[in-house]
């Protein structure tokens, strides 16, 4: 179990991030943005950009990031038409402890936290534009 | 007005984007994130029917499939955020353009929140291939195997199986041709769960080669001993179905149905005697099953163990003559 005591570039809900969720230890991920290069709005949680969450996903989840452990499911993720309608391109970055936390789901998808202080989109590098 | 209630998220990326939900009726939908010129939380709807839920599910069928042929040609638009009481209304809609449906290619394997249904008790059957195969090898040798392998799925007791609806298939075809055959294998291959058929993971196409398929292991251990007990015993084998088809010929009973026999006490008891040999000699202990699910009728019981042991005695010949090779792992 890991004690969170880090600060978070979001304000997150009592409980979150979860106590399942763990120090990325150089996990290398995959991600989808916009723009090229990458900005800081580009890794905004859906409740960052300003917009209510309606229910059936846990709070906890709407102030993450979605980020995946491979660009073949960002590939799959933008067989989808709304990713397909906003997302252009794949940016990859290393994961560590000062970048945040993190929740492995299935199929290599992860809830990323963000660390207060962390910039990913310095720490991103465009893989793939679409 | 229909209203709608999710209950479970299969694809999360940075919000649902892929949501099974259903209806009042209990009618099964699946909602897809779609861009909405006047709404970021707009979902495309579908109504899914079990079979075609099954079929997505079991990846037999991609996303696009199913957007593409929706039930009753109608499609829906929910807002996620106007909910009322955890319901979302389904607003009908007539024009669904292109980018609002899912392209090619996406199955249900790559769900981000639950296991596609892959069923934990199949294991892999590596089928080794060897020697020269033609085409018609390669659609015989699978075909055949699904037969047998759906034969002794129904001889399960214990399969979940609805007994009546084994017996009303059982009963069905009158058993004059190859066509009767043909159906009726088909048939019992559909009443095994999907997670539960025979699903190719892998063919590598060589000499030696290997197809790689998932399998209930007991089953295929089973059609796997069928098959040596054919090659082992093929003398003794050839001998007992010989006798039972030769028996049935010569009476005439080949060409005619069943229904139009009347078995008379002594023709019931050759029937019984020469199916008891014939499972016997082929090492297949389910006859008083096929029995049961024939209504008691040792004419239409023997068409079938006749029709069950030709299918063996074939994938016995792709072992025997060294183009295949059985192994459950």
């Amino acid at each position: 179990m890991t004690q969170h005591t880090i600060s978070f570039r979001e304000k997150l809900p009592s409980g979150c991030p979860p106590h399942d969720a763990n120090n990325p230890n150089g996990l290398t991920v995959y991600r989808l943005v916009a723009s090229n290069p990458a900005k800081s709005s580009d890794f905004d949680s859906h409740k960052a950009i300003g917009l209510p969450f309606p229910g059936g996903t846990p709070e906890c989840q709407s102030v993450s990031c979605s980020v995946f452990d491979s660009l073949k499911r960002l590939d799959e993720m933008m067989i989808l038409p709304k990713p397909r309608a906003r997302y252009h391109f794949a940016v990859s970055l290393v994961l560590n402890s000062k970048s945040g936390v993190v929740k492995g789901g299935k199929k290599g998808h992860y809830d990323w936290w963000i660390c207060s202080g962390f910039m990913p989109e310095q720490h991103s590098y465009i893989v793939k534009a679409y | 007005m229909r209203y709608l209630t999710i209950k479970q998220t299969f694809v999360y990326h940075d919000e649902p984007q892929l949501m099974l939900g259903s209806d009042g009726r209990g009618v099964s939908y699946l909602c897809l994130a779609i861009p909405h010129k006047d709404s970021e939380f707009a979902y495309l709807a579908v109504q899914v029917s079990e079979n075609v839920l099954e079929d997505y599910l079991s990846e037999s069928v991609d996303l696009r499939y199913v957007f593409r042929h929706p039930k009753k040609d109608q499609y829906f638009v929910l807002y996620l955020d106007q909910d009322k009481q955890g319901r979302f209304a389904l607003n009908e809609i007539t024009d669904v353009p292109v980018e609002l449906l899912p392209e090619s290619g996406f199955f249900a394997s790559s769900h981000t929140e639950v296991e596609s249904q892959v069923a934990k008790s199949v294991s892999i059957l590596d089928i080794g291939i060897n020697g020269r195969w033609d085409i018609q090898d390669l659609s015989q040798f699978p075909n055949k195997f699904a037969d047998a392998y759906s034969f002794m799925f129904a001889m399960q007791d214990n399969a979940g199986l609805n007994d009546e609806i084994l017996h009303e298939l059982f009963i069905r075809y009158p058993w004059r041709g190859g066509f009767s055959s043909v159906s009726f294998y088909n048939d019992l291959y559909h009443q095994i769960p999907r997670p539960q058929r025979l699903l190719v993971k892998e063919i590598h196409y060589a000499s030696p080669g290997a197809m790689k398929i998932t399998a209930l292991p007991d089953l295929a251990k089973e059609i796997e001993t069928l098959v040596i007990q054919v090659n082992a015993n093929g003398i003794k084998v050839r001998a007992a179905f010989k006798e039972l088809h030769e028996w049935m010929s010569e009476k005439e009973f080949l060409g005619r149905t069943h229904r139009d026999i009347k078995l008379d006490a002594t023709d019931k008891a050759i029937l019984q005697k020469a199916c008891n040999k014939l499972a016997k000699e082929l090492g297949f202990d389910q006859l008083q099953r096929i029995y049961k699910l024939c209504g008691k009728d040792w004419l239409a019981t023997s068409k079938i163990l006749v029709s069950f042991y030709r299918r063996v005695s074939e994938l016995a010949e792709f072992v025997d003559s060294g183009k295949a090779t059985l192994h459950t792992s």
